[in-house]
């Protein structure tokens, strides 16, 4: 139970617009744990990165609760939930969600400059995480003058340079090729090692081999995760 | 945060430049017309302005004005009982009167001509309002003083000791000023002798009767005292007369109102235009905002974001209007228009700057302080 970082309990998602309504998400129950990398996998528009997003206590779920840590966060207001996002969480979105105007530096800068780190010691540390994604010589270009796979790991580096407790990747290999993919996994896979809760959606199979764990989302039900050494069996 | 906002301003330049420039124009729009009405203010108020007013004076006029540019005549006897209250020092009459000057070289006119006793000269013009020549030349008989930034509407090149003609009768320039233009007629300064004589205005009248005190702290009693002893008389703070003034001819000449028009529309075009192209350059980076939002930045960190664009823009559009608006100084400065840019303007402008930009970047604020993090996905 120590290593329980985010449960969720009975928790939906309904979406509502004008008459429709759509279930992203059914009542789910779910555990994630440090020292595991979690695979979600699931067709299109199953409720992925609905999931995602309420684990990363960016939206509201419509009922249930969330804990974070064991402190439920349900009721936080949005500045509470911005402060945990901002200390406890890395995110690589789906379409990267580099900001524009800012270099790949800048970029991965910014996170500690919301942390409100010394700007030198940020430089510093925003470089290293941009070396280790292999990105040393386009510190200073803007996202639009990068391919995919180089903005995919700038969002990499952008997510891991606070050092999260909490890794949420969605798609992260998606503009990877199969060599880059397998760095980037085996990094993650290491990070789960040294004691975060790394949780990736992907499309995927291959990523399994590096999952301790596969949840399965069909029309926003959840299925109970599975050991990953079970599901080869 | 100027930081990080200065690099949105950048990455957007055609929606920066279009905001610049609309704070450029509508604030060197302002401040122009608003300079420029204060130029005109200052030529209403000018017989008080190019009089060398001493604290402890007191101006006295007719009741029936409030405007020393259209004063009716007193009884040249009320200069002797004004002067035997027991407050007040001295008494000296000033003749105020409308005549035509005809330039031989030129053309004829209307100008007001301003006695008052020599050697004293209690109207003016001040010494640094003197272009060529001393007041001390007014005493000899037929001079006058002319203004130097009339010469062009005249017609004419003003120069030391040139001959004229005052309602036909000669007259010579012994006294060349500067910047002691009227809002109306120019003014034309000379012994009260010589104004009488050019103007044929009768021994037995005046136009002011400048008053002036032992001790300047009995000038509000010796005020209601003249006004109480003399129904007929009003006396005058000069100051609040040349406020009063400038206030009688702003109303009845429009022109508070139609300056006062153009300025509100400056305003309010200059705040619909940045805060509409603030907004719009808003939802282009709307992604941005919400990424911010989803990586854990407040609502508050994302609003100052947008706020200090905004500042940025009026930073930058200011200089910019205020150096257009110093070009615009120089470039009237020959044709006799002291524009003035104060510091108190300036700040003034400032302000009006920050408020206009601010105030406009209040809509974008509005619709990304609603932006959800979620929205990036
Ligand atoms: N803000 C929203 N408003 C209304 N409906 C939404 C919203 N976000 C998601 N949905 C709906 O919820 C369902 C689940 O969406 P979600 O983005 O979680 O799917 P996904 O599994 O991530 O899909 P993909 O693999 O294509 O990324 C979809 O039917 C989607 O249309
Ligand atoms: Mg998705």
């Amino acid at each position: 139970m120590d290593n329980e970082i985010v449960r969720l309990e009975g928790v939906e998602k309904i979406y509502q617009t004008g008459d429709t309504t759509i279930t992203a998400l059914a009542k789910t129950n779910l555990t994630l744990e440090s020292h595991k990398l979690t695979l979600i996998m699931g067709p299109s528009g199953s409720g992925k990165t609905t999931l995602l997003s309420i684990i990363g206590c960016i939206i509201y779920p419509t009922s249930g609760r969330v804990f974070y840590k064991n402190n439920n966060v349900t009721n936080y207001n949005e500045n509470q939930l911005a402060y945990l996002r901002l200390h406890e969480i890395g995110f690589v979105f789906q379409q990267f969600n580099l900001i524009e105007p800012l270099t790949a530096l800048e970029n991965v800068m910014q996170p500690l400059l919301l942390q409100k780190e010394e700007r030198e010691n940020v430089r510093e540390r925003a470089t290293q995480a941009l070396l280790s994604v292999g990105l040393g010589d386009r510190l200073h270009n803007l996202p639009k003058k990068l391919s995919g796979g180089q903005k995919q790991r700038v969002a990499i580096a952008r997510a891991l340079v606070t050092n999260p407790t909490l890794i949420l990747c969605d798609e992260p290999t998606a503009s990877l090729d199969s060599k880059s993919a397998r760095e980037i996994m085996l990094e993650l896979k290491q990070l789960a090692s040294s004691g975060k809760a790394v949780i990736i959606v992907t499309h995927d199979l291959r990523l399994r081999e590096f999952a301790d764990y596969t949840i399965y989302v069909e029309e926003g039900h959840v299925s109970t995760e599975i050991k990953n050494e079970e599901y080869y069996k | 945060m100027l930081r990080l906002a200065w690099k949105f301003l950048k990455f957007d330049k055609a929606k920066s430049i279009g905001v610049i420039t609309a704070v450029v124009i509508s604030i060197f729009l302002i401040g122009q017309q608003l300079s420029l009405l204060f130029f005109l203010m200052g030529l209403m108020g000018n017989l008080v302005g190019n009089a060398p007013v001493r604290d402890n004076e007191v101006w006295v006029i007719e009741k029936q004005t409030n405007n020393v540019n259209a004063l009716n005549y007193i009884d040249q006897r009320l200069v002797q009982e004004i002067a035997s209250l027991p407050t007040v020092s001295n008494t000296y009459p000033v003749i105020i009167a409308p005549a035509q000057a005809t330039f031989l070289d030129g053309q004829t006119a209307g100008v007001t001509l301003v006695g008052a006793q020599a050697p004293t000269f209690i109207m003016g013009p001040l010494k640094s309002r003197l272009k060529e020549g001393s007041t001390t030349q007014l005493i000899q008989p037929y001079t006058v003083s002319a203004e130097f930034y009339s010469a062009k509407t005249w017609n004419t090149n003003l120069e030391m000791n040139k001959p004229i003609e005052i309602n036909g009768k000669s007259a010579q320039v012994k006294l060349i000023t500067q910047n002691a233009q009227a809002f109306g007629a120019s003014l034309m300064y000379m012994d009260i002798n010589n104004a009488r004589y050019y103007s044929n205005i009768s021994p037995s009248k005046v136009s002011i009767i400048v008053t002036t005190l032992h001790d300047k702290n009995t000038k509000n009693s010796t005020i209601n005292q003249i006004n109480t002893l003399f129904p007929n008389l009003k006396a005058w703070d000069p100051e609040k007369l040349r406020s009063s003034t400038i206030k009688e001819i702003l109303i009845s000449s429009n022109m508070g109102m139609s300056f006062g028009t153009l300025v509100v529309f400056a305003m309010i075009s200059g705040f619909f235009i940045i805060g509409l192209t603030l907004y719009s350059s808003a939802l282009d980076r709307i992604k941005d905002y919400g990424t911010l939002k989803a990586i854990g930045a407040t609502k508050n960190y994302v609003n100052k974001l947008i706020i200090a664009q905004a500042f940025l823009y009026a930073i930058i559009g200011y200089i910019i209007a205020m150096i257009l608006l110093y070009g615009f100084k120089m470039g009237v400065i020959n044709s006799g228009l002291a524009i003035d840019i104060s510091p108190t303007f300036a700040l003034f402008l400032l302000l009006i700057t920050l408020f206009i930009s601010i105030g406009g970047s209040l809509f974008a604020v509005r619709k990304i302080t609603k932006l959800e993090p979620a929205s990036v996905f």
